[in-house]
């Protein structure tokens, strides 16, 4: 019997060893100061925290969409209990600094916990969610918030503008459908040290469809992928995509299905030369260049079956030089039948 | 002492010259490209021009070792083969180069083709698909071609002949032609005894003049209204003797 109470002692004795003493820290109501019961608990530990191998500093804090008073209050705080380390001469080396984002049931403000062994020091701190000054939901890293919070993201949606972003509708060789076209821009060309993911809301018809984000490259005039191609996620407010955005340009949410094509010709008049060619549609956003013929009197087009309207847009010349531009609505209407049989769609400007 | 002390200094000078000298390469635009050289291959076969360009290699480093030249590949165009030719100033013909082909580089995701230049000198990368086809060329009985010349800037080609046997037509070996080509024809008069220059685009000679035959040739009648058309249209010209 003498034996089993002197094991179980031990072990009593081992396990309390290794628990590792958390302190609380509390203040004052809308106050820096420490409250006085937090006060004594640090004094009782000071010899303890001067001689711990490691420390965890965990500290809650409030969201960039939080009231600004309640920020300042915070950091004051934090503040605060940094000054106290100084004091107390602790080895800032030991010491590593926690942020979680505020909103854990019953957790403290600041908890110190003094461990066993040694840590790294360092500031952890999680990926920051919040809505921007432009009105986007955002979450990136804590050192990006600054660029973040005055980022950018413009839908291209008039004709105009999608004209001019010169974009293409190919990538891999395939023909995409482009259902949103952004423009998206960093504050002075500055680029985040990780990707800021904004949430691209989506409507529920578009939940189960899969998507890509594209990023255009304007050097190489050709699109790059960025990520994996995913469903839209459900949130609070409904569908979004997220999409992570790592420096400024144009990116493209691309639906992820396949296109069959069909060959379309288009003719000029015999006494005009075709210098440029190119078919638009706006929704979905689409723009294929022509090839124009060595004779420059046709240009053939790869386009999708499924495109009810279209617009042909020529560049044209006659032998005096006069260049002028050329459109042509094209719809299933106006495609001879004969054409359609043998899966052509000819386009012929106007003879 | 005060002769040697001067060759002294502008040798220094010369040689700091030279130091300094870099290499140079320099595209031609289709303009002078078409001013002063042909796209006409040794066997009279018209090529495509991709790109033109004008190597100055100093003498030195640079000569020995030459020097890498990158052109961007034609956008969505799969495997396009060129043929790096070097022109013959002498011949005025585009010879092939021994032991030189054009390989390709792909950097930051962009395609190029490379050839490898040690000799100044014009190069010139062309399709290596010889155009097919032609547009014949038929004056009015009483009119004689001298010299005729064809360009068409859309693929880059050029085509000049003089025609020391005046004769009464006289044939392109292209076929795509376009509206906006460029000729430019000496042509002497038989009744006046004088040579005129005229110079007009293919679109200029009247639809009824230009037909497709059976070979699928272009045939362009020209007629003295044509040309009487063309001398109002265009500051009258004397032909280079």
């Amino acid at each position: 019997m003498k034996k089993l109470i002197v094991v179980l002692f031990c072990a009593g004795y081992l396990i309390n060893a290794q628990a590792n003493s958390t302190i609380t820290i509390e203040f004052q109501k809308d106050s820096e100061k420490f409250t006085e019961g937090t006060v004594r608990a640090l004094s009782i530990y000071a010899e303890e925290l001067y001689l711990a191998k490691g420390i965890k500093v965990t500290l809650q804090e409030p969201s960039r969409n939080a009231d600004a008073k309640k920020q300042a209050l915070f950091y004051k705080r934090e503040r605060e209990l940094k000054e106290f380390f100084k004091e107390e001469n602790l080895n800032f080396d030991r010491i590593s600094f926690n942020y979680e984002q505020e909103g854990k049931k019953k957790a403290p403000v600041i908890s110190i916990e003094i461990v066993p062994h040694a840590v790294v020091a360092e500031i952890i701190r999680p990926d920051s969610t919040f809505t921007n000054k432009n009105k986007i939901p955002l979450t990136c890293k804590y050192r990006d918030l600054e660029l973040a919070n005055e980022m950018s993201v413009v839908k291209l949606s008039s004709q105009e503008e999608l004209y001019n972003s010169n974009v293409s509708s190919f990538f891999d060789n395939k023909i995409i459908f482009i259902r949103e076209l952004l423009r998206v821009e960093f504050p002075e060309g500055k680029m985040p040290t990780s990707g800021v993911t904004a949430e691209i809301v989506q409507g529920a018809e578009n939940a189960k469809k899969q998507f890509t984000l594209l990023h255009w490259n304007n050097i190489n005039k050709e699109w790059t992928k960025i990520g994996a191609t995913k469903k839209p996620t459900k949130g609070a407010s409904g569908y979004y995509f997220g999409a992570t955005f790592e420096e400024s340009g144009l990116y493209a949410l691309v639906e992820n299905k396949s296109t069959s094509v069909v060959p379309v010709i288009a003719k000029a008049k015999k006494d005009v030369a075709i210098t440029y060619i190119e078919i638009l549609s706006t929704e979905p956003f689409l723009r294929i260049e022509g090839d124009v013929s060595d004779n420059q009197r046709q240009a053939t087009f790869k386009a999708p079956k499924n495109i009810e309207n279209y617009v042909i847009r020529a560049v044209c010349k006659d032998a005096q030089g006069t260049e002028w531009i050329e459109e042509t609505k094209v719809s299933k209407k106006t495609i001879l039948r004969f054409f359609q049989k043998s899966k052509k769609i000819n386009a012929y400007f106007n003879n | 002492m005060k002769t040697i002390i001067t060759t002294l200094f502008l040798f220094g000078l010369l040689l700091g010259a030279n130091a300094t000298d870099t290499p140079d390469v320099r595209y031609l635009k289709f303009e002078e490209l078409a001013a002063n050289f042909n796209t006409v291959n040794a066997k009279g076969q018209m090529l495509e021009c991709h790109s033109a360009f004008d190597v100055f290699l100093p003498e030195g480093k640079f000569a020995a070792e030459g020097i890498d030249i990158l052109v961007p590949e034609t956008p969505n165009v799969r495997g396009e083969k060129l043929l790096f030719l070097k022109w013959n100033y002498s011949e005025k013909k585009w010879n092939t180069i021994k032991g030189k082909k054009v390989s390709s580089k792909t950097i930051n995701k962009k395609k190029y083709h490379l050839v490898h230049v040690n000799e100044t000198g014009v190069y010139g990368l062309f399709n290596d698909d010889r155009a097919k086809g032609e547009i014949k060329f038929v004056l009015a009985p009483s009119l004689r071609f001298s010299k005729i010349e064809f360009s068409q800037e859309n693929v880059q080609v050029n085509f000049e002949k003089q025609l020391f046997d005046k004769p009464h037509s006289t044939v392109v070996p292209f076929g795509s032609v376009s509206i906006l080509s460029e000729i430019k024809m000496d042509i002497y008069s038989k009744r006046e005894n004088k040579t005129t220059a005229y110079k007009c685009r293919l679109g200029e000679i009247p639809n009824s003049h230009r037909f497709t035959n059976k070979n699928d040739h272009t045939v362009v009648f020209i007629t003295k209204k044509d040309l009487e058309r063309i001398n109002r249209s265009s500051t009258p010209q004397t032909p280079a003797p």
